[in-house]
């Protein structure tokens, strides 16, 4: 049976991991390669870099292939700058297994079906950033612009294609403050699409990444903050979920 | 062939990223080398054939590195050829994958999309078929999948399999034939259980 799975996320800018508090602010953590071997060694399902301030530049293929370099033994994932077909050939061949997409979902839906057809739909996740207003409304964020609206046509008719194979529903607002995920963003995505979703923001504690993945559209979770606070924080956290379907614990060290 | 430590040959048709293959066979302790070039492949004790991206684009750099004949004939040799993930499903006869195209024909099959669930994304679980000892090590052990299209073909070639959800439909995670070998999954990104059936799968057939 197909387990769910509990992801780090190593957050990135100007090419140093940081703690992102609601992509507003930003603590320096050190090295991304550092972080991620930790989560390597760590056993954690899956890792999923963000390099947050790309913009217009492509992806930082330095730093995925610094990454590709370690010989990792978990499955990677990159997200930041991805535009172009070109760019999602070189990401994958700078060693990235997946890749998330963001801007590019509006801005240029176009490429998106490009980038399915030359590095397979299985490797492109398509990345929410979602917010509650005051008056409950859920609204897609966009970074660039701050703006909020609702999603975007363009976006809905990309995800009812399947030009991607999951979404990321990120907590825009509780992301990095380790209050918990609102799952009223996960309702409004699960109602527009029956593709697998998945869940960052917020999430620092089992007991609250629990109720989400008990539901059932959900493949997993993302976590990143909560990670750089203890050694060994994937198996703490895993402690605490064993009676939920995620892949048993296991470190990931040499045979 | 070398004498003493195995050697594996990565295929490199320029698709995908083999970095990450290649660090792995060598943690693993074997000696690995990455090229396109059939005189370097030969020095190879087994030769694995990794991959990522659509079926029509690997088929079409393939035939452009002239690397579908010596594929075949090394196989008809008898060398050992362990192909991951897209490289296992280039083993097939052929995929629907953005329309028909021909694959390597070395296992007898097609390679289909999955139908419902589309995906198979994540870690699951291996029900290895009965009387492959090579594998049986690895049964119920957990590896990292990444597909959404799928191989069907008769059932002596299918080593093992893996379930979406309890009671579901399975879906061929290996396949074999002699000494070629197919692992829809991605041992390089399955930690400890995926490391330990790469080296033991090397290690059998290489010293075959």
């Amino acid at each position: 049976m197909l387990r769910k799975r509990l992801l780090g996320a190593v957050v990135v800018r100007q090419g140093w991991a940081v703690q992102s508090f609601g992509y507003r602010r930003w603590l320096p953590l050190g090295k991304p390669q550092c972080l991620v071997e930790n989560l390597d060694r760590w056993g954690a399902d899956g890792i999923v870099v963000l390099s947050t301030d790309r913009g217009d530049h492509g992806p930082d293929l330095e730093l995925i292939e610094r990454l590709g370099a370690l010989g990792l033994s978990t499955p990677l994932t990159y997200g930041g700058g991805l535009s172009t077909e070109e760019h999602a050939r070189a990401a994958v061949r700078a060693g990235a297994e997946r890749l998330v997409l963001d801007a590019v979902l509006s801005h240029n839906p176009v490429a998106v079906g490009a980038m399915a057809s030359a590095v397979g739909v299985q490797a492109l996740v398509a990345a929410l950033p979602m917010v509650q207003s005051a008056t409950g409304e859920v609204l897609h964020l966009q970074h660039r612009t701050g703006a909020q609206s609702e999603l975007a046509t363009s976006i809905r008719k990309l995800i009812a294609a399947e030009q991607v194979s999951e979404v990321l529903v990120i907590d825009a607002a509780g992301e990095g403050e380790g209050q918990g995920f609102n799952p009223a963003l996960l309702e409004a995505v699960e109602a527009q699409t029956s593709l697998p979703l998945l869940a960052f923001g917020g999430l620092a504690r089992a007991e609250q990444i629990r109720p989400l993945l008990s539901r059932p559209q959900l493949a997993g979770v993302m976590v990143g903050n909560a990670l750089n606070y203890c050694e060994h924080a994937i198996g703490h956290l895993k402690a605490g979920l064993t009676d939920q379907p995620l892949r048993p614990h296991r470190q990931s060290s040499s045979v | 062939m070398s004498s003493g430590r195995l050697t594996v040959g990565i295929v490199d048709y320029g698709v995908g990223n083999h970095t990450s293959v290649l660090r792995c066979v060598r943690q693993l302790g074997f000696r690995a080398r990455i090229s396109p070039q059939p005189d370097q492949l030969d020095q190879a004790d087994v030769l694995l054939l990794p991959g990522v991206g659509a079926f029509p684009t690997a088929m079409e750099r393939l035939h452009a590195t002239g690397l579908v004949g010596y594929l075949q004939r090394a196989a008809q040799l008898g060398r050992p050829l362990i192909g991951i993930c897209l490289g296992m499903q280039l083993l097939a006869e052929s995929s629907t994958e953005l329309g028909f195209t021909p694959g390597l024909g070395l296992i007898p099959g097609a390679v289909e999309a999955i139908g419902e669930p589309r995906w198979h994304i994540g870690w699951n679980s291996l029900e290895v078929a009965d009387g492959q000892p090579l594998l049986h090590a690895s049964d119920g052990e957990v590896m990292y999948f990444n597909h959404s299209y799928a191989f069907r073909g008769p059932e002596a070639f299918v080593a093992a399999r893996s379930r979406v959800r309890e009671g579901s439909e399975p879906l061929v995670a290996a396949i074999q034939r002699g000494s070629v070998w197919g692992l829809q999954f991605h041992p390089e990104k399955s930690q400890v259980p995926g490391l330990r059936l790469l080296e033991h799968l090397i290690r059998a057939e290489g010293e075959r």
